[in-house]
């Protein structure tokens, strides 16, 4: 049993030089992904992002990338006509910075309401009948909206698109956080429960509770809920630190992401990476975070466009 | 040159055949994963066999014979957790909407479902020789009753095991499965009154660790799943074990298809993890220090 850990240490010895020039053959045969406007098999109705920051370093530096990202992704949704972007960090990073985000995309934001307080954010009280409309129109001129347990805002079209063909989209964006995820399913549940007791209460009579798939599923996605994304990128701040370990999806909310295609780019920086292991974690990594690339935007969605989805059969 | 290749498979098949005789390549295997387990090792693994199909219409084959290929698969992996000593397996089986698929098809997987889960658990085989536990996870009741017995008869045959567990999810769907606990906690908590002294009502008490804790593979004694891994270069998760693994669950996405699905395979998935768990220990060791 000794023997056997320097083995082991040999075998990830082999692995990693293994991997090492896998990777770097990637790298040289990797393809150009096709330009933005480019016009693909399949857009996402619903994007979403997860930013995936680390407390070990600065905080300025994670708010100013993911900032950043989030303005570049409005942009690119607006230009492709995504009329929903969701992005989600798990430290609640973009929760706490909502109100400047909000402020740089909603320009004519006149309205300084107190509804982004997150006091004010409120649970469907009563199970909404299951109308799946979720295009229905919010809030005119991007006032925010709180949904369950996250912010949701409507950004008007852009005005200077050039590309006049194609007549400009209003986007959503969503802000969600930790709360949104198995909290939420929680929180659907005792309002399901209160609703179930004052239901017997009133004709006095009980029956064994029942609850389908699909009564939950307009719980949690209908009218005041969050609908599910059809594209993931996965975006790590620091991907040298990241990138040594597989993705994860850092406590997403689960019921919607049955069918969303994930992406995560893993070869970013991986070379700046390699090249600066001798210098300490936290000084490499603030070098080499970074923000949301058009490249892996683009690669995101050539690879939603190739999918495919056969629905269990 | 076509002479060349059949030269060259034969020669490659003579040098095969010499180490079947040998053994080597079994006892290799067997010393490989013995080095492995000595590192740190995962205690819940979940699979999603996918691939089956298309990887029999590549081979010419027909779909069932995929389907058979994909349980010779599934036992070879199987055996592979067990000798890493993993605690916990779990494999998607059969999804509800699987059911939507062709008659034939649906049959055939509920003959295969019928007779390999009896032999799987036969005294003797894989599962009684590393005592492993079989928990049969989802709505059974859209089985077939014949199927149904089954299963009951299966796990009542291992029932006694307790040092791995295997969970086969069929006909599962993660959404199913989080439905039913919310349900179920729904029923306990009105099933409860309100304890007018403390002011206790077990409404207010349902949390996100109550949904945890009343999930069917969690109530069967699976640990928090540690990773999944989906064959076939699918990049989804299509309905499996999604709230187990949204938090905390490496995500692997092989390309191979799941008949194919081995050790090499494997193997670099068991790296990986034992990489970032010895990563982790060094960030608690060194990464604590310099940010104070």
């Amino acid at each position: 049993m000794v023997l056997a850990y320097p083995f082991l240490a040999l075998l990830h010895a082999i692995y990693s030089l293994v991997i090492l020039s896998i990777s770097f053959f990637r790298h040289l045969t990797r393809q150009t992904p096709s330009p933005l406007h480019a016009t693909r098999r399949r857009l996402p109705k619903h994007l979403s992002i997860i930013f995936v920051s680390d407390e070990d370093f600065e905080e300025q530096t994670n708010e100013y990338c993911i900032t950043e990202s989030i303005h570049r992704a409005i942009s690119w949704c607006q230009q492709l006509g995504i009329p929903q972007l969701s992005v989600y960090d798990a430290e609640g990073i973009i929760l706490n910075n909502a109100e400047a985000i909000r402020e740089a995309v909603v320009p004519e934001s006149r309205v300084k309401d107190s509804e982004l307080d997150r006091r004010h954010i409120h649970y469907p009280p009563t199970p909404p009948l299951s109308d799946y409309s979720e295009s229905e129109p919010l809030s005119p001129k991007g006032v925010s909206n709180s949904h369950g347990a996250f912010l949701s805002f409507c950004i008007s079209p852009i005005q200077s698109a050039s590309r006049a063909s194609k007549k400009p989209h209003s986007l959503t964006l969503n802000v969600l956080s930790r709360e949104t995820s198995k909290p939420s399913i929680a929180s659907t549940a005792r309002a399901i429960a209160r609703t179930e007791r004052r239901n017997y209460k009133a004709h006095n009579v009980r029956d064994t509770f029942e609850l389908s798939v699909n009564s939950l599923e307009s719980c949690l996605e209908g009218k005041n809920g969050l609908s599910p994304p059809d594209l993931m990128i996965i975006h790590p701040v620091h991907p040298s630190k990241y990138h040594r370990s597989p993705i994860e999806l850092h406590g997403y909310p689960p019921w919607q992401i049955r069918l969303t295609e994930i992406y995560c780019n893993r070869f970013r920086k991986q070379y700046e990476a390699r090249l600066m292991w001798f210098l300490p974690l936290h000084v490499s990594s603030t070098l080499l975070s970074s923000s949301l690339t058009e490249w892996e935007f683009r690669e995101a969605v050539d690879q939603f466009a190739t999918a495919e989805f056969r629905l269990g059969r | 040159m076509e002479s060349l290749v059949l030269i060259s498979s034969s020669v490659f098949q003579f040098l095969q055949w010499i180490l079947a005789q040998l053994r080597i390549t079994r006892l290799a295997q067997r010393s490989l994963l013995r080095v492995l387990a000595a590192g740190p090792i995962p205690q819940h693994v979940g699979f999603v066999m996918d691939g089956n199909r298309r990887y029999a219409r590549g081979k010419g084959k027909l779909v069932q014979e995929g389907h058979g290929d994909g349980y010779l698969a599934l036992r070879r992996v199987l055996e592979i957790c067990l000798r890493l000593n993993i605690r916990c397996v779990s494999v998607y089986a059969f999804a509800i909407d699987n059911f939507k698929r062709p008659q034939q098809e649906v049959d055939a997987l509920m003959q295969l479902a019928e007779s390999k889960l009896l032999e799987l658990c036969s005294h003797g085989d894989l599962l009684q020789e590393y005592g492993v536990k079989l928990n049969v996870i989802g709505r059974r009741t859209l089985f077939p009753d014949s199927v149904q017995a089954a299963v009951c008869k299966a796990e009542d045959l291992t029932k006694g095991n307790n040092r791995s567990i295997l969970n086969v999810c069929m006909p599962y769907s993660s959404r199913d499965e989080m439905t039913t606990a919310v349900e179920d906690c729904i029923r306990e908590a009105l099933a409860k009154d309100v304890d007018y002294f403390t002011a206790d009502d077990p409404i207010e008490g349902i949390t996100e660790d109550t949904i945890d804790s009343h999930l069917m593979s969690v109530k069967r004694g699976s640990p928090p799943l540690d990773i999944l891994i989906r064959t076939s270069g699918v990049k989804r998760l299509s309905d499996f074990m999604l709230w187990q693994c949204c938090e905390n669950t490496q995500l692997h996405f092989s390309n191979t298809y799941w008949p194919d699905f081995g050790l090499f395979d494997f193997v670099p998935i068991i790296f990986e993890w034992q990489k970032s768990v010895w990563f982790r220990r060094q960030d608690v060791l060194f990464g604590g220090s310099s940010a104070s």
